[in-house]
C-alpha cells in the first residue's frame, strides 16, 4: 500500500522498537485480562509532571476523591537537574519499601523543562538514544548543550523540535533504568518505551498501520521526505494531491501544514499555523501564529515544508473530514484500562480540528454524527489502544471520512486524558480513571485464576 | 419528492470511478423517475477535470429525470477541493435539457460559463465561488429569467477570480430585469459597501423581502449608508452576517434595523500600517 521498500524499512524500525521493551516491561501481567498495574489501594503512586498544575491537580483531586493516597509528586524539573528518579521519589514522601506505579504526564507547557530537554538532547549528552524511534536520522543541526542552556523563553517559537523530542526519550530512558534499579517490580502507568512512540507520528503511525489499526495512508515513509521537493514528487508520483504533513513530534496543530497541490495548474496551497521569520545571515525563526492562515507562495511554503522535514516530518493522506455546517470535525476519544471513556468531538473552522484556539467542542449528540460513525470511531481507538499493551490510557484522536464513514486514527496521545468540562457517570477524566483502576483490580481479585 | 447525492471520494476515483457512470445507474433505477433534487458533489478529480462530462451525461439522460426541480452541480467543501480549485464548465446546455428545473445551485467559478440563459420556470439561481468572472456576471444580467425569485452571488475577489468591477455587479440588480425577484444576493465581496451604497437607494428594493450583504466586507460607510434609507427599512429581512462594522455601528444597525442579521462580527486586520478585510469565503 505504501510503496514496494517499505517492509525493508519497517523491518529494520521492528527491531529497533523490540529492544526498546525492556526490563519494566517484564513486571506487566498482561495475558491475565486483569489489570495491568497493581491493586491501586496498596501502590503508591508516583505522579511526575509539573507540580501545581491543572493535570497534576486533576489526578490529586481524583485520587483524593477515590480514597486513594496523594501521589507523590515528582517535578520533571528534579530529574531534569539531575536526581535520580529514586531519589527525587524519597524527597516528594514515597514511604520505603513500597513498589510505586510510575505515571509520566507531559512534559509540555513548562519552558524550564522544554530548556532542559534541548540542553539533553545537545550532543554533550550523547549516549545512544536507546528509546528514540527512527534515530537514524540527524537532526538539522545540534544544538551545543551551554547554547540550549542559554535560551530564552519565547511563547511561540519552535525552539529546536528534534533536539527537544532527542532529549526528550533521553529522559524516558532514563526514569525506566533508574526505576528498575529502585524498584525492580514497578510498573509504569504508560511504559517509556511506548510513550516514545506514541508522540513520534512517523513511528506511532507504523505501529498502528502495523497492528492493523486503521490510519490514513502514508505519503511516503519519512526516511525519503528529506526536502519540500522530496515531499512534491511523492505527492505527485503516488498522486496524492492533498496530505497532512505533520511534525513528528509536535502535540496539537503545533507544526501541521495541510498542503494541497493542483497537478493541472501547478499552484499549491498551504493551511497552517506554523510561521516563519526568514533572515539570510541566519537561520529564520518559526513559530505557530493563533491564526490558521492559507498560504499559496511557493517560496513561503518551501521554508515552512523544507523546516518540517528537516526535523522530522509524518505525511499522510488528507481524509475528507465529516462536517457539520461546513465545520469538519474529529473526536478525541479516551481510553483507559482497555475501555472507551470520555470523549469530545471537535468542530474546527479550518481543516486543522485540533487547534485549541478555533474549535468548538462539541457534544455526541451535537456532532449528529451517525451512532455507526461513532461506534466504529470508538472502536477504532480501542484497536489503537491495544497495540500499545504496556500503557493503561491514551488520548485517541479519530476521524470519520465523509465519504466511506470509515474511521481513521491520526493521533495517540500518551499524555492525552486532560479533557476539559466532560463527565463521564459524574467523573472527570482522571476520577474515572482512578474508578476504573480500583474496579479491574477488585474483579481480578475476585475471579481468582479466571483471566 | 426524492433527494439524491453522488460525489466520489478520493478512493473511488483513484480506482477509476466516474461520475458520469454514477448518474448512468442513478437513471437506471426506479427511483429516476421520481428524483426531484439531484445534488451533484465531488465529482473526482475536481480540480483536474472540469464538470463538462456531468453537464453531457444530463443532457443525453435529461428524460431519465422527468421530475428534477432542484440541481446543484459541485457541493463540496475545502475538505474536498478548494472551491476556487474546482473546475467547472459551460452549463448553458442544462437550460434547455431541463425546463421544469427550479432551482440551480453551482459551487466553483473556474471556467465556468452561463451564456445566453432563458428559462421559463427557474425559480432560484445561486452561485457560490471565491470570485465570479465578469462573463458570468454579465451572463446572468442578460439572462431572460422571468420566474426568477431567488439570486443570490458569491462576488468574491480578483485573487479567485472576480474581474469586474461595481458596474457589472449593479446590472444584475436593474429593477424589472426579474420581476418576480424577493431575494437578492450580492454578498462575499470585497466591495460590499459599494454594493450597499448603490442597492440602499435602488428602486428593486421596491420588489425586494430579503437582500443579502453577508460575507463580506461591508464596514461603518456601508452600514451608514444602508440607515439612511427609507427603503432598507421597509425589507423583511436584511442578511449582513460576516461584517466589519464597529460594534457601536453593529449595535446601532441591530437597534435601527430589527430585521438584519448582523451576526459574525469581524475584526480588521492591521499589518505595516495597511488595512486588511477579507469576504468569508476567499480561502
Amino acid at each position: 500500500m505504501s510503496g514496494i521498500n517499505a517492509n525493508s524499512v519497517r523491518a529494520s524500525f521492528d527491531r529497533m522498537s523490540e529492544s526498546n521493551t525492556k526490563p519494566a516491561e517484564a513486571s506487566f501481567d498482561r495475558m491475565s485480562g486483569n489489570s495491568p498495574l497493581p491493586d491501586p489501594s496498596t501502590a503508591p503512586l508516583i505522579l511526575i509532571g509539573h507540580p501545581g498544575n491543572e493535570r497534576t491537580e486533576g489526578m490529586r483531586l481524583a485520587r483524593r476523591a477515590a480514597g486513594l493516597s496523594e501521589p507523590v509528586v515528582v517535578p520533571y524539573m528534579r530529574l531534569l537537574s539531575g536526581v535520580p528518579l529514586g531519589e527525587a521519589a524519597r524527597e516528594a514522601g514515597l514511604p520505603a519499601g513500597t513498589v510505586p506505579v510510575i505515571r509520566l504526564d507531559a512534559p509540555g507547557e513548562h519552558f524550564g523543562a522544554e530548556r532542559a530537554l534541548i540542553a539533553l538532547g545537545s550532543p554533550e549528552q550523547d549516549d545512544g538514544d536507546e528509546l528514540l524511534p527512527l534515530r537514524e536520522r540527524r537532526d538539522p543541526y545540534r544544538m551545543p548543550e551551554r547554547q540550549a542552556l542559554a535560551l530564552e523563553e519565547r511563547p511561540i517559537r519552535l525552539m529546536h523540535p528534534s533536539q527537544w523530542f532527542r532529549g526528550f526519550c533521553r529522559l524516558l530512558a532514563r526514569i525506566r533504568s533508574e526505576a528498575a534499579e529502585s524498584w525492580p517490580t514497578a510498573s509504569f502507568w504508560n511504559d517509556p518505551a511506548e510513550v516514545a512512540v506514541m508522540f513520534d507520528k512517523r513511528a506511532c503511525h507504523r505501529r498502528l498501520t502495523e497492528a492493523g489499526v486503521r490510519v490514513p495512508d502514508l505519503l511516503a515513509e519519512p526516511e525519503t521526505l528529506s526536502s519540500y521537493e522530496a515531499v512534491r514528487e511523492a505527492m505527485l508520483n503516488r498522486r496524492m494531491h492533498r496530505v497532512f504533513l505533520k511534525l513528528a513530534f509536535g502535540s496539537a496543530a503545533s507544526g501541521v501544514i495541510a498542503y494541497q497541490i493542483n497537478p493541472r495548474t501547478g499552484a499549491e496551497r498551504a493551511t497552517t499555523t506554523l510561521d516563519a521569520e526568514v533572515y539570510i545571515q541566519r537561520p529564520g525563526i518559526f513559530y505557530n501564529s493563533k491564526q490558521v492562515r492559507t498560504l499559496d507562495d511557493p517560496v513561503k511554503i518551501r521554508t515552512l515544508i523544507g523546516y518540517l522535514c528537516g526535523h522530522g516530518v509524518h505525511a499522510e493522506r488528507w481524509i475528507p473530514k465529516v462536517s457539520l455546517d461546513g465545520s469538519p470535525l474529529d473526536l478525541r476519544q479516551l481510553v483507559a484500562f482497555g475501555e472507551a471513556g470520555h470523549s469530545v468531538i471537535r468542530a474546527g473552522e479550518t481543516p486543522i480540528t485540533n487547534l485549541h484556539l478555533r474549535s468548538r467542542r462539541l457534544s455526541l449528540a451535537q456532532s449528529g454524527l451517525p451512532q455507526s460513525s461513532l461506534t466504529a470511531a470508538t472502536r477504532e481507538a480501542l484497536a489503537a489502544m491495544r497495540t500499545f499493551p504496556g500503557s493503561v490510557s491514551a488520548g485517541i484522536d479519530v476521524l470519520t471520512d465523509r465519504n466511506t464513514g470509515s474511521p481513521y486514527v491520526v493521533d495517540v496521545n500518551p499524555f492525552g486524558d486532560l479533557l476539559r468540562r466532560v463527565q463521564v457517570n459524574g467523573d472527570d477524566p482522571y476520577a474515572w480513571q482512578m474508578r476504573r483502576w480500583l474496579g479491574i483490580s477488585k474483579r481480578g481479585a475476585g475471579m481468582i485464576q479466571g483471566g | 419528492m426524492t433527494e439524491i447525492k453522488l460525489s466520489i471520494g478520493y478512493d473511488e476515483y483513484e480506482a477509476g470511478q466516474q461520475m458520469d457512470q454514477k448518474l448512468e445507474e442513478l437513471a437506471n433505477t426506479p427511483e429516476a423517475a421520481q428524483l426531484s433534487k439531484l445534488v451533484i458533489g465531488d465529482w473526482g478529480g475536481t480540480y483536474e477535470n472540469s464538470s463538462e462530462h456531468i453537464v453531457e451525461t444530463l443532457v443525453r439522460l435529461k428524460d431519465r429525470f422527468p421530475a428534477l426541480r432542484s440541481l446543484f452541480i459541485g457541493d463540496m467543501d475545502s475538505e474536498e477541493c478548494e472551491v476556487s480549485w474546482i473546475m467547472q464548465s459551460d452549463l448553458n446546455p442544462l437550460f434547455a435539457a431541463f425546463p421544469d428545473l427550479q432551482s440551480l445551485t453551482i459551487k466553483g467559478s473556474t471556467d465556468l460559463a452561463l451564456g445566453q440563459v432563458e428559462h421559463a420556470k427557474l425559480e432560484e439561481l445561486i452561485i457560490i465561488c471565491g470570485g465570479l468572472p465578469s462573463e458570468v456576471l454579465a451572463s446572468v444580467a442578460q439572462a431572460k429569467l422571468p420566474a426568477l425569485r431567488k439570486l443570490e452571488l458569491y462576488i468574491g475577489v480578483e485573487n479567485y477570480g472576480f474581474n469586474g468591477n461595481l458596474e457589472y455587479i449593479l446590472a444584475v440588480a436593474k429593477p424589472g430585469l426579474f420581476p418576480k425577484l424577493v431575494y437578492l444576493g450580492l454578498k462575499n465581496s470585497e466591495l460590499q459597501d459599494e454594493i450597499a451604497a448603490a442597492l440602499a437607494q435602488s428602486d428593486i428594493l421596491d420588489q425586494l423581502e430579503t437582500l443579502d450583504l453577508s460575507e463580506g466586507t461591508l464596514t461603518d460607510t456601508g452600514a451608514e449608508a444602508l440607515l439612511a434609507s427609507e427603503k432598507i427599512r421597509r425589507l423583511q429581512a436584511l442578511d449582513l452576517h460576516h461584517h466589519f462594522m464597529s460594534e457601536a455601528m453593529t449595535r446601532k444597525v441591530a437597534e435601527l434595523l430589527p430585521q438584519a442579521d448582523v451576526s459574525d462580527r469581524e475584526e480588521t486586520d492591521k499589518y505595516n500600517g495597511e488595512e486588511y478585510r477579507y469576504p468569508a469565503l476567499t480561502e
